[in-house]
């Protein structure tokens, strides 16, 4: 399912947290690993998912250091710093309480059955 | 990461892949290092998207898919470098934005440069022409001496043969003009006491030979007017540049007045010496007048000659006391309401014209220094010089740079030079003394009125000596014709005055002369057999009548040491 740009701005940070907070990864690693744990419904195009990254860099609330891994090339993995981590649940309890502002708005149709 | 890296990095990767990472890297421009550890990311991604495919038409075929999902190459690239910025240390940040402020306020600096130096003056006033109309009296031309005193000048060096073979070379030698025996040019300049008997006769000849260059001044002398037209060099009009009409040809006019004058004394001649004197001294008083400072300065000196020549003849001769009361008479007259006070209204004129020369037009630059102008203001000042080559151009420009951007502009200048002129007419009315007892005040007013204008410290002129210069003039008329009621007194009744009131009282003199630099008479005492009579000088100190004396101990008055003395005569002085 296609959404809205708008919708998916301000998701895909919190998302991208919360996934590095289970485990650093890289770049690809991350793509395929949201579209997995979201059941395929969330995907971050490819344009996106690096900037994001970047950005998240910038701002310290993720670090990237280049290792090796199985294969010859050297890949750059990203993990979840103490700040992001902070961000994170900070961002996780607004989306509850957003989450259960819009159930009650549209009288629980938000809730999973 | 090398470049070796970025071989290997594709090595794996189809053509248009490849090609699409380099494209994305090319947009970013930015910093070598974060272009290679984003081809890095970038390769590595798309290696992990394409490691199942088989084939290599599989490969290529979700390359080209995934190239489309990362969406438009150059916001890509945008987004790419804006992230990467942001991940930038702060103090490369700080650096960044310092040289691109640094980078703008250079740009900014060279608009302003160019904007400033496009101005160029726009000359709307012939102030020659003004100088011109100021100079000439409502007056007939009859009236004018000029053309008779130009045509002495002219008899007297074609008459010269010295002269017009000197002049027929450019730059004569010393051994080319010839003995200074045979130059009649330099003869006549001599002192009189410092030539020889032979020299004498040879003078006498010429003198005799050339009345007509005489008859010209005396005649020219009788005039009311004089009055000349400036011209300017070639085909301007520049004040600096006007050509001073024959200001050298009537000091050697003077010159010569002065020779035949002493030459009639020695023979007795005193009425016809007397009237070589008048004239010569109505010549320096029509050079003088609302004329250029250096055309008074001339006339101021014609003047001294004169009046120090009489001073040489009577303190010479034996002369009758009717001949020295029908001298004094005519010698009151001649001047009589004569304004000794310096005029600065040409010199104004000049400043004006150099300022529409000097200072852009309003239009643009808002009337700042014009740079070549200025240049050639800076060579009178003994400034840079002439610059050759790119290096002396950049110091040049360095050094006009202060002046040309922090410089008053053209109203500003405009207006000093009007408070500076204006304050020198008013000090010009004031005596010596006055000026002298204010002098830290004068000088504080002078610095306040030409602070931080360049313009104005180099081009105003040495307004205290000028003015001081202008002050002995009628210290030394009085000093002469005091003289002459003296040695009319003594004449009459064999005996000097005990002070000068009793001239006064006895109708020898009309009114005491004033010392110009005491505000006082003049100081007389009378001694056993003469008497003394001088001006206290410009040291304003009363030395008792000492003579001041050059570094060579010659006697000179006006200098800073002794007093101005007028009598006794001192005698001529071995060189």
């Amino acid at each position: 399912m296609k959404f809205e740009s708008q919708l998916l701005k301000g998701i895909a940070p919190v998302v991208v947290l919360e996934i590095l907070s289970r485990g650093q990864m890289y770049g690809y690693e991350l793509s395929q690993a949201i579209e997995q744990r979201s059941g395929d419904i969330l995907t971050l195009g490819k344009g996106t998912l690096y900037p994001l990254l970047y950005n998240l860099e910038a701002k310290k609330l993720v670090k990237g250091k280049w290792e090796n891994n199985q294969s010859s090339r050297k890949r750059r993995y990203y993990s979840i710093t103490g700040r992001g981590k902070d961000q994170l649940a900070k961002q996780k309890a607004q989306l509850k309480e957003l989450t259960a502002g819009l159930n009650l708005v549209f009288g629980g149709a938000l809730a999973t059955a | 990461m090398s470049k070796e890296n970025d071989k290997s990095d594709s090595q794996n990767l189809p053509a248009s892949t490849v090609e699409f990472i380099k494209q994305v890297l090319k947009k970013m421009r930015y910093r070598r290092k974060v272009r290679r550890d984003v081809h890095a990311e970038l390769a590595a991604h798309f290696e992990d998207e394409l490691k199942d495919c088989k084939t290599d038409e599989e490969k290529e075929q979700k390359a080209q898919q995934l190239i489309t999902d990362f969406g438009d190459l150059k916001l890509l690239a945008i987004l790419l470098r804006r992230a990467k910025k942001r991940c930038r240390p702060l103090w490369r940040t700080i650096v960044a934005r310092t040289f691109q402020a640094v980078g703008v306020l250079i740009l900014c600096f060279i608009v302003y440069v160019a904007w400033f130096l496009s101005g160029k003056p726009a000359i709307s006033t012939n102030y020659v022409a003004e100088l011109n109309n100021m100079v000439r009296p409502v007056a007939d031309e009859s009236l004018n001496a000029a053309p008779l005193y130009i045509k002495a000048i002219e008899l007297y060096e074609k008459r010269c043969d010295d002269i017009a073979e000197l002049r027929s070379k450019t730059q004569p030698t010393p051994e080319e003009m010839g003995p200074i025996e045979n130059d009649m040019l330099r003869l006549l300049g001599k002192k009189y006491e410092e030539v020889t008997s032979e020299q004498k006769k040879r003078i006498e000849k010429w003198l005799n030979d050339n009345n007509e260059i005489f008859e010209l001044v005396i005649a020219g002398a009788k005039k009311p007017y004089h009055w000349q037209t400036y011209g300017g060099r070639g085909d301007t009009m520049e004040m600096m540049s006007i050509v001073m009409p024959k200001l050298s040809g009537f000091r050697r006019l003077a010159f010569a007045l002065r020779s035949r004058a002493q030459l009639r004394a020695e023979q007795g001649r005193y009425e016809d010496a007397f009237a070589d004197m008048k004239s010569c001294y109505r010549l320096g008083q029509h050079i003088r007048g609302d004329k250029t400072l250096v055309e008074q300065l001339v006339g101021i000196s014609i003047e001294a000659l004169a009046v120090q020549t009489i001073r040489d003849i009577v303190g010479g001769h034996e002369i009758d006391s009717t001949v020295l009361a029908d001298f004094q008479r005519d010698f009151e007259q001649i001047i009589n309401d004569e304004n000794f006070a310096i005029s600065f209204k040409a010199e104004k004129l000049c400043m004006y014209d150099e300022i529409q020369r000097c200072f852009t037009s309003d239009r643009f630059g808002k009337g700042h220094l014009y740079l070549p102008r200025f240049r050639k203001i800076s060579d009178l000042a003994g400034g840079y010089g002439n610059e050759e080559g790119v290096g002396d151009l950049i110091v040049a420009v360095l050094y006009s740079a202060p002046y040309l951007f922090g410089h008053p502009n053209k109203e500003e200048t405009l207006k000093s030079v009007n408070a500076l002129y204006d304050y020198f007419e008013q000090l010009s009315l004031k005596t010596a003394v006055q000026r002298h007892a204010e002098s830290d005040a004068i000088d504080d007013k002078f610095k306040e009125l030409v602070n931080g204008n360049f313009f104005l410290r180099t081009l105003t002129p040495a307004v205290r000596r000028v003015i001081e210069i202008g002050n002995r003039p009628p210290t030394e008329v009085g000093a002469a014709l005091t003289i002459i009621a003296i040695l009319r007194y003594n004449g009459d009744t064999g005996r000097y005055p005990q002070n000068l009131n009793q001239l006064v009282t006895a109708g020898y003199l009309k009114q005491l002369p004033i010392d110009s630099f005491a505000d006082k008479p003049l100081s007389y005492r009378k001694t056993d057999d003469d008497f003394i009579l001088y001006s206290v000088g410009p040291n304003f100190t009363d030395d008792g009548g000492q003579y001041s004396r050059d570094s060579k101990g010659r006697i000179k008055n006006w200098l800073d040491n002794g007093d101005a003395v007028f009598w006794p005569v001192p005698k001529p002085q071995p060189k």
